[in-house]
């Protein structure tokens, strides 16, 4: 049932989304995991994965062209690989040009959604992009907000750009009315609750392991091992030179990081999806 | 009927192409149409459907709401474009992926390299899209070189098999905008966009376009590597050569008859074994075109 499909893991950016690859990688790996050799299968957005799939160069099309030909990408990337593939994807769950869903459907066996309190993102978003705080705070609150963007439409990056939404768009996109099973995940349950949390979301999903193994790759990804092993081997994936993508992985952060206007311009635009995932303060 | 010179071939086009060389010739070696593409191909070896499918002598691209293209026997390639397709767009893909599908039907090996032409012999630099070939050979010609191919060169050997050669693809350098601010030359300018909605703009050479075979000197692969820190150059074993070398083979996935794969390896053997390969590493980010410029002027 789960072979020549795609599960996405779909999570606003620093929102656990590369915890909960690492954790699914371990699984696959008996209990270890090496943050720079995941056993996943790439990013919805790579131009490495649509070029190899097109034929084409990719930095020669426009951004809502590469947009309108993804779908049929995953599809010829899901018909061609036997397993399931393990797509990591921050784009807004949304149409392209001709109105037909980004995502394809009928090859996706299901998708899990990261989803974690807008007050924390904001700071852990700031310290990854390495911008003010406030910026990220805008970024949050604007549905126009996209990354991987480059001056001009460049296209020089290796991913496209992405359009997140605003945080309340992007959740709310990507978990009312798919046409496929979504299943959510707070990162807060994931970091305070971390056994019935993982648990129950492999039984969701029906991955069958021994609860010791689940322990192991708890373990093995918790944020301080996953922290340690980009300090000492560097993580490949982070692309903004000089910034750390495992920062501090904690909760509530955000008193100390935001100001009570900053708060309030958050928990006023979001207060309806903040409140269903409790999250208001 | 348009007729030119690029690849190596001559060409005549139903669209004209200014980006290739005017020639004059009875017989062409391509025909470029436009028409009706087959809407599939029989006995197909790899099919990456809607996008593609290829078998022999065939290929079929498909590049959904833009243009279809059939590539035949290495002698005609058909472009369907849709509706409202403008022509630098039918060309920009039919001069790359869709040519490189012609000569490998051809028997004739591109690389994926930009160069320059030095004493009569061509000094080539490869490496993966974004690694900074244009730029660097475009910097090149702000110091005096010759240039003599942007992005692709068509590897054969000589009369006597020893000595390998390249041939130039035609007449262009294609730069993105702040490639063109950067290299600040009146040389190069915001002109003519390769699509109208691309900021990346073709800088035309027609003037000193060489159409000959030149053998090949020397080779440097382009690698930005993100845990650089500063630009490094060393000189490739042969084994390592090799291996850049089959990975810098354009589009070399659209090899599938058994005769070109092995060209291609016995061409890329016999370039790694006699050509000195140098492999530039550089950080993502920060380093100039001109610190890299300096790392290998010395040896061009």
């Amino acid at each position: 049932m789960q072979h020549h499909k795609i599960m996405w893991l779909a999570s606003y950016p620093k929102s656990g989304n590369t915890w909960m690859r690492a954790f699914l990688s371990a699984l696959l790996g008996d209990g270890a995991v090496d943050l720079n050799n995941m056993k996943s299968d790439g990013i919805f957005s790579s131009r490495a994965i649509f070029d190899s799939i097109t034929d084409l160069d990719s930095r020669y099309l426009y951004d809502e062209e590469a947009k309108s030909m993804l779908a049929n990408v995953y599809r010829q990337l899901a018909k061609s690989r036997a397993q399931l593939n393990i797509i990591k994807v921050h784009d807004a769950y949304e149409n392209d040009i001709y109105n037909k869903p980004i995502i394809p459907a009928d090859v996706t066996f299901c998708a899990i959604y990261i989803i974690r309190n807008p007050l924390d993102i904001a700071g852990s978003l700031s310290g990854h992009m390495k911008m003010p705080i406030q910026d990220a705070v805008d970024m949050l609150l604007n549905p126009d907000s996209s990354i991987a963007q480059q001056p001009n439409n460049r296209n020089k990056s290796n991913q496209f750009r992405q359009h997140l939404s605003d945080w309340s768009g992007h959740v709310e996109g990507w978990t009312n009315n798919i046409p496929f099973p979504v299943y959510v995940v707070r990162y807060e349950d994931m970091l305070n609750n971390s056994m019935p949390t993982f648990s129950e979301l492999l039984h969701k999903i029906d991955w069958n392991y021994p609860k010791e193994t689940i322990m192991q790759a708890i373990a093995a990804t918790n944020f301080e091992a996953l922290r340690n092993q980009e300090e000492t081997r560097g993580f490949a994936e982070m692309d903004i030179p000089g910034a750390r993508f495992f920062r501090a992985g904690k909760t509530g952060n955000w008193k100390n990081e935001l100001t009570s206007a900053q708060i309030t311009a958050i928990t006023t635009k979001h207060w309806r999806v903040m409140e269903q995932y409790n999250y208001l303060p | 009927m348009y007729k030119y010179l690029g690849f190596g071939l001559h060409i005549a086009s139903e669209i004209e192409c200014p980006e290739l060389m005017p020639s004059n010739f009875e017989i062409a070696d391509v025909t470029i149409r436009i028409g009706k593409t087959p809407n599939n191909i029989a006995n197909e070896d790899n099919a990456k459907i809607p996008f593609s499918s290829i078998n022999k002598n065939e290929y079929l691209l498909d590049i959904q709401n833009i243009c279809k293209y059939y590539a035949a026997n290495g002698n005609l390639i058909i472009a369907e474009p849709a509706d409202g397709t403008d022509e630098r767009s039918i060309r920009l893909f039919g001069l790359g992926v869709v040519m490189a599908a012609i000569l490998y039907q051809r028997n004739l090996i591109p690389l994926h390299a930009s160069g320059i032409l030095r004493n009569g012999k061509i000094i080539l630099f490869t490496g993966n899209s974004g690694a900074g070939k244009s730029t660097l050979i475009a910097h090149l010609i702000t110091r005096g070189h010759q240039i003599f191919t942007d992005d692709i060169c068509i590897l054969n050997s000589d009369i006597t098999e020893k000595t390998i050669q390249g041939t130039a693809s035609y007449p262009m350098i294609k730069l993105w905008d702040d490639a063109v601010e950067q290299l600040d030359n009146d040389l190069f300018t915001l002109d003519f966009k390769v699509r109208p909605k691309l900021p990346k703009y073709g800088q035309f050479f027609h003037d000193r376009f060489d159409t000959g075979d030149y053998p090949i000197d020397k080779i440097f692969v382009l690698n930005p590597d993100r845990y650089a820190t500063e630009i490094s150059l060393k000189q490739m074993k042969p084994a390592q050569a090799f291996k850049l070398l089959e990975q810098q083979t354009y589009k070399n996935h659209l090899i599938t008859n058994t005769l070109t794969r092995k060209h291609h390896y016995s061409l890329l053997l016999r370039l790694a074994q006699t050509t000195p390969v140098f492999e530039i590493t550089r950080p993502v980010a920060g380093a100039p075109v001109t610190a890299i410029y300096d790392s290998i002027r010395e040896l061009i």
